[in-house]
């Protein structure tokens, strides 16, 4: 295996507070790898680092094997890495196809062509199948549940074929059928090749669905791991009780 | 029935009424492009109109044009030349957003304003540019601008209707709900908003140059003038921001309403506050403007029907 994404001495500080310290992984392709640590630990700010939506103060990225000078969403989603949001975020405005048509990148050129193709179209419903949400397709994205947003949202960030999805808390404040519908499109898309770094705090969903699982406690990396092996870690144990 | 008014009715203050709002339903289609389509709230779209306006002042003046139809001919290439002129200019206005974003882009208002007053070689400073006047009928004279105007308006409805089909209309929905989800998405951001202020510009660019041919005299705080730019934005609100005819409506509604209210209350600038009244009475009634709220309850009206022929067959199949 190979790594996908490196991450090499990111380090982030919001006035005093570092969120991200020295911290250095690797996620290898083809595999889903989990992103655990106590509240404030600096997950999610890892995640805006790696995808450009936050400008780290210092560190290194690479990405399918080239340095990442600069990140940003745009480029990096063209590229082939994709991330979620804590809360879905959709656009309640659009209906739930043009949601996921938006999601493919045109060239420049191709801006004034029709809003959506017949392919997208044809990729769309495919999607909206698998996910569950046939039946929604000409719905505004407003009029949807939390958890179809949660669908929706993780739907869309599949129509650019990505090769690297970062799904930030896929199971917060959702049912417990959900989390399992999703845990179920994970695994299958993760059959098929596609890769996940995985931030989540319902740690049995972590325990069946990540390997490797990297902790980081105050924004530093302190252990990586099997699932089975970092349950039992006392560097993880302390992060998550104290001593 | 645009096209048969100016022939209905002659009196040239109704065709004046007419052709002034036609170009306020004209300026409010192009403002809609980035203002409703993106939501990015522009304030300084009165001076593309001005550079429109000196435009077409500027070569009559400098570059003899000729006089009677030929002018119009050259609408296009002022609209595309400020189109091209806007592009640096958004370059920069788009590095904010929100607050920021509107009160950047009414600097390059007061800045366009400026450079009118101080450019004197070019723009004849205060004293301003007159252009000659053409050589039209008398009976007919506003005709050939009203149809001009129609036609800018013609081409904004066009552009904003081939926008909205397209991704990049897309692209701009989605900037106004969320633009940095959208950027997660691989959405070219920076183009879309780009190339809605381009076309934007470049329209109400080309409504200022028919408006100048048809005053045939200009000055800076006139032809660069915030209420122009107030007029727009408010014209958008009323009608339904975002929706392709809100902006026609609202200056349907709000251009008469004006010049009623002028007419009405005399010189005095006492009808601004009868004209904010309109304003304050539509909004408060219908927030999202008039457009999207008559939607919305008709919309309800159906769903109520639908409940009740349902409730219907129920007690009936009871």
């Amino acid at each position: 295996m190979s790594a996908l994404l490196e991450v090499n001495d990111a380090y982030k500080r919001f006035g005093g507070v570092v969120a991200v310290d020295e911290c250095t992984f690797a996620v290898e392709q083809g595999t889903v790898t989990g992103l655990i640590g106590p509240n404030g630990s600096g997950k999610t700010t890892v995640f805006n680092l790696i995808t450009g939506y936050l400008p780290a103060d210092r560190g290194e990225f690479h990405f399918d094997g080239r340095v990442v000078r600069k990140p940003d969403p745009t480029r990096l989603a063209r590229r082939g890495l994709s991330r979620t949001f804590q809360y879905a975020r959709v656009f309640p405005n659009l209906t739930v196809l043009e949601n996921l048509a938006l999601a493919v990148p045109y060239g420049v050129l191709s801006a004034g062509r029709l809003r959506i193709s017949s392919e997208e179209r044809a990729r769309g419903e495919e999607l909206l199948v698998d996910f569950n949400l046939t039946g929604h397709t000409n719905t505004r994205a407003a009029e949807l549940s939390f958890g179809q947003r949660k669908l929706l949202e993780f739907a869309a960030t599949l129509m650019g074929r990505p090769r690297l999805v970062l799904l930030d808390e896929p199971a917060a404040g959702v049912n417990p059928v959900l989390v399992e519908t999703i845990e179920e499109h994970i695994r299958r898309l993760n059959a098929s090749g596609l890769t996940f770094l995985v931030v989540e705090h319902d740690m049995p969903l972590v325990m069946r669905l990540c390997n490797p699982v990297i902790v980081l406690d105050r924004g530093r990396k302190i252990a990586e791991g099997s699932a089975a092996e970092m349950q039992g870690d006392p560097r993880v144990l302390d992060a998550y009780l104290g001593n | 029935m645009l096209i048969a008014l100016p022939f209905a009715f002659t009196a040239p203050w109704v065709q004046d009424l007419f052709l002034f709002t036609l170009m306020y339903a004209a300026l409010a289609t192009a403002w809609n492009i980035i203002g409703g389509y993106s939501g990015y709230i522009s304030l300084g779209h009165a001076g593309f109109f001005g550079l429109g306006a000196y435009a077409m002042g500027i070569t009559f003046t400098h570059i003899s044009i000729g006089d009677g139809y030929r002018p119009f001919f050259f609408l296009p290439l002022i609209g595309v030349g400020v189109a091209v002129a806007s592009v640096p200019i958004g370059w920069v206005a788009f590095r904010t957003r929100g607050a920021t974003f509107a009160i950047v882009t009414i600097t390059l208002l007061f800045v366009t304003q400026q450079l009118a007053f101080n450019l004197r070689s070019l723009t004849g400073g205060s004293q301003g540019i007159a252009i000659p006047t053409p050589s039209f009928p008398v009976s007919t004279y506003n005709v050939p601008f009203y149809f001009g105007m129609l036609g800018v308006l013609a081409l904004s409805m066009l552009i904003s209707w081939w926008v909205r089909g397209s991704k990049l209309g897309l692209a701009l929905f989605a900037i106004r709900d969320d633009e940095d989800r959208a950027r997660g998405l691989g959405v070219q951001t920076g183009f879309a908003k780009l190339a809605s202020f381009a076309l934007s510009a470049g329209l109400v660019a080309m409504a200022g140059g028919v408006w100048a041919y048809y005053l045939s005299f200009i000055y800076p705080q006139f032809a660069i003038d915030p209420l122009v730019t107030i007029g727009m934005v408010l014209m958008t609100y009323l009608g339904g921001r975002g929706t392709l005819w809100g902006p026609v409506l609202g200056a349907f509604v709000l251009v008469p309403a004006q010049k009623y209210l002028a007419y009405r209350l005399g010189a005095s600038d006492f009808y601004l506050v009868g004209y904010s009244g309109v304003f304050l009475v539509v909004i408060l009634l219908m927030p999202r403007g008039i457009l999207p709220s008559l939607a919305e309850r008709w919309r309800k009206l159906g769903l109520r029907q639908t409940h009740h022929d349902e409730r219907a067959k129920e007690v009936a199949a009871s």
